[in-house]
């Protein structure tokens, strides 16, 4: 009896510890990575850190909460020009672009948001698509701005500096450690959203929204709230893709950019923030790999959709979780 | 004299009053001036044949549904104009006659979310929700009164259909509700089931409203104080149930189809 209780206790400890093993090893991947890598596959790397903020924020309304968005590029784009503009007329300093990035991204959610969530479904799908349409429109035709077709070019790269146009972040190790430490804290921020009063709430109303209402629940109101703070954060990996390339496109806010993060966030588990950073991973480095040989990148991503939609319901993380389940973990 | 005569109207503030309410569906007057009076911890029944408007009647009364044109009052307050999110936090509470369930969700935390919303504490975002330890001994305390606490962490997708009938009760009870609308509670019941559930009706607390539509009558005859029986969308007859029963009335429409 007492032999079996330690038993229980002794695995329970080696349970706990392995919990820690697989994410422990990870991030001293990431963090050794910059000494490691080549430059061309450190940006890469940078890359799959901000789509990787990209794709969770999109998690939390369509996997968490259950709202299919079809326009979450609009505030990609948004926080993407927001910080070019800044950065070429006013300030190129971090402090300035990044917060009033995330502030009109923010702002913009309540707007598209506030007037979409009251419909469900392929209507809530067809505004939220409208809305990111229309400001690839204007990113397309208000050249004096935006650049136009040709998009936003010359802007400076991000600083951090005291000094006014001092301490810019250029080497690609130190950007690349500024987007890990910004990749971290919204990913242990959004961890802990999800485990909240809060994301079980979100959880919820993706289950039975009506039943929700009937126990007092405002829904729109919480719907809202996902779905701005989706937005700041959709805004804030356009800031990060802008300090990256120094460069922002109509492209950014075009719906097959929607599409593409969509399909990240479905390929890699909708409704568990790491799938969806893992589904960015295997689609940029998919299409990396594909570039190279042919230029039928789209036609091979969407062979790639169909199958896991087709097999792999749950994505990645569900493949993992299935091999994890038949090895007995 | 006086003092005791006001302190009795006091008290005598129903718990739940209709005032004529009415809602019309296109041409179909699905519940045309119905108007009741449920007294605090009174157990009414509402019966009448399929189409009487009972379903309406309380989809009215939570508020699913807005009425043409009448009232509603939950302890003396107009709730005719709030959304049911609003009336279900001034604890007016509703079960489904199809189950209405998180089916993807645990036992648990189907009711831990009844808790949260009354508790209201489900706008925290940086709170774990294993940490509100009393949100979570208050969902299990439900759990055991109802005879789930086995069950706490399956999900309702994998229980029987009896037992998502009584997630259906418990998710309701768990948001401690003043007045609980029950719409046909042993609906797709075993004799055993309904047996059990009109148990566990019964046992609910004394200062408890409670509304029941039930077709089962052995059941109605159980638990009702009084008894409202709607036909076309209006009140036939209402009384205590030995009394509505002998109403040769309510023979006609409502025990005669059941007996045919």
């Amino acid at each position: 009896m007492e032999a079996q209780a330690e038993l229980t206790k002794a695995k329970a400890r080696v349970a706990v510890g392995s919990r820690w093993v697989v994410p422990a090893a990870v991030l001293g991947l990431l963090v050794v990575a910059p000494f490691a890598l080549p430059t061309y596959w450190l940006k890469l790397l940078t890359e799959v850190l901000i789509l990787g903020i990209f794709a969770m924020s999109l998690d939390l309304i369509l996997g968490y909460t259950g709202l299919v968005s079809f326009g979450h590029a609009a505030f990609f784009g948004l926080g993407a020009y927001t910080t070019g503009i800044l950065s070429v007329r006013l300030t190129n300093h971090a402090g300035v672009t990044l917060p009033a990035a995330l502030v009109v991204a923010g702002v913009a959610a309540l707007v598209i948001g506030y007037l979409s969530i009251r419909t469900s479904g392929i209507y809530f799908l067809m505004l939220t698509l409208a809305f990111a349409q229309v400001l690839y429109a204007v990113a397309f035709k208000w050249t004096p701005v935006t650049g136009g077709s040709n998009g936003l070019s010359g802007i400076p790269r991000p600083g951090l500096g005291i000094v006014p146009g001092g301490g810019e972040i250029t080497p690609p190790e130190n950007f690349y450690f500024f987007t890990l430490v910004i990749f971290l804290l919204v990913f242990y921020g959004l961890r802990r959203l999800v485990g909240s009063p809060f994301g079980h709430t979100l959880v919820g109303i993706r289950e039975n929204e009506a039943r929700m209402a009937a126990i007092g629940y405002d829904v729109a109101r919480y719907k809202l709230a996902a779905f701005v703070l989706a937005g700041a954060l959709g805004g804030l990996a356009g800031v990060l893709n802008t300090y990256l390339n120094v460069f922002a496109s109509p492209a950014q806010l075009h719906w097959t950019t929607s599409g593409l993060v969509m399909v990240m966030v479905i390929i890699g588990g909708a409704g568990t923030l790491i799938g969806p950073v893992l589904g960015a991973a295997l689609i940029l480095l998919l299409q990396n790999a594909v570039s190279s040989y042919t230029d039928r990148w789209p036609m091979v991503m969407g062979a790639v959709f169909i199958i896991f939609v087709l097999v792999a319901r749950h994505g990645l993380v569900g493949i993992w979780r299935a091999l994890a389940a038949r090895a007995g973990w | 004299m006086t003092e005791r005569v006001s302190t009795n109207g006091a008290a005598q503030q129903p718990a739940l009053r209709v005032a004529n309410l009415k809602r019309q569906f296109g041409g179909l007057l699905a519940v045309n001036g119905v108007s009741l009076s449920v007294a605090p911890g009174e157990r009414r029944a509402i019966i009448g044949p399929n189409g009487a408007g009972k379903t309406t009647l309380f989809n009215l009364i939570s508020g699913e549904l807005h009425p043409t044109a009448g009232h509603v009052y939950l302890y003396g307050e107009d709730i005719t104009a709030l959304t049911n999110f609003e009336r279900a936090r001034r604890g007016l509470a509703r079960t489904f006659q199809r189950n209405n369930l998180f089916l993807g969700l645990s036992v648990r935390e189907n009711v831990r979310l009844a808790v949260q919303a009354r508790r209201q504490v489900a706008h925290r975002l940086w709170t774990r929700v294993d940490s509100l330890a009393d949100v979570l001994a208050e969902a299990d305390a439900v759990l055991e009164a109802l005879g789930l606490g086995e069950q706490a962490h399956r999900l309702v997708r994998n229980l029987s259909y009896g037992e998502q009938r009584q997630v259906e009760i418990a998710i309701a009870l768990a948001t401690r509700p003043r007045v609980l609308l029950l719409d046909e509670p042993t609906a797709g019941m075993s004799p055993a089931e309904t047996a059990a559930m009109t148990q566990l009706i019964a046992g609910l607390p004394r200062d408890m409203t409670l509304l029941i539509i039930e077709h089962d009558m052995d059941v109605v005859f159980a638990l009702a104080d009084r008894i409202t029986v709607l036909h076309y969308g209006e009140v036939l007859a209402e009384g205590p149930p030995q009394e509505v029963s002998g109403d040769p009335r309510v023979a006609e429409v409502y025990m005669g189809l059941e007996s045919a």
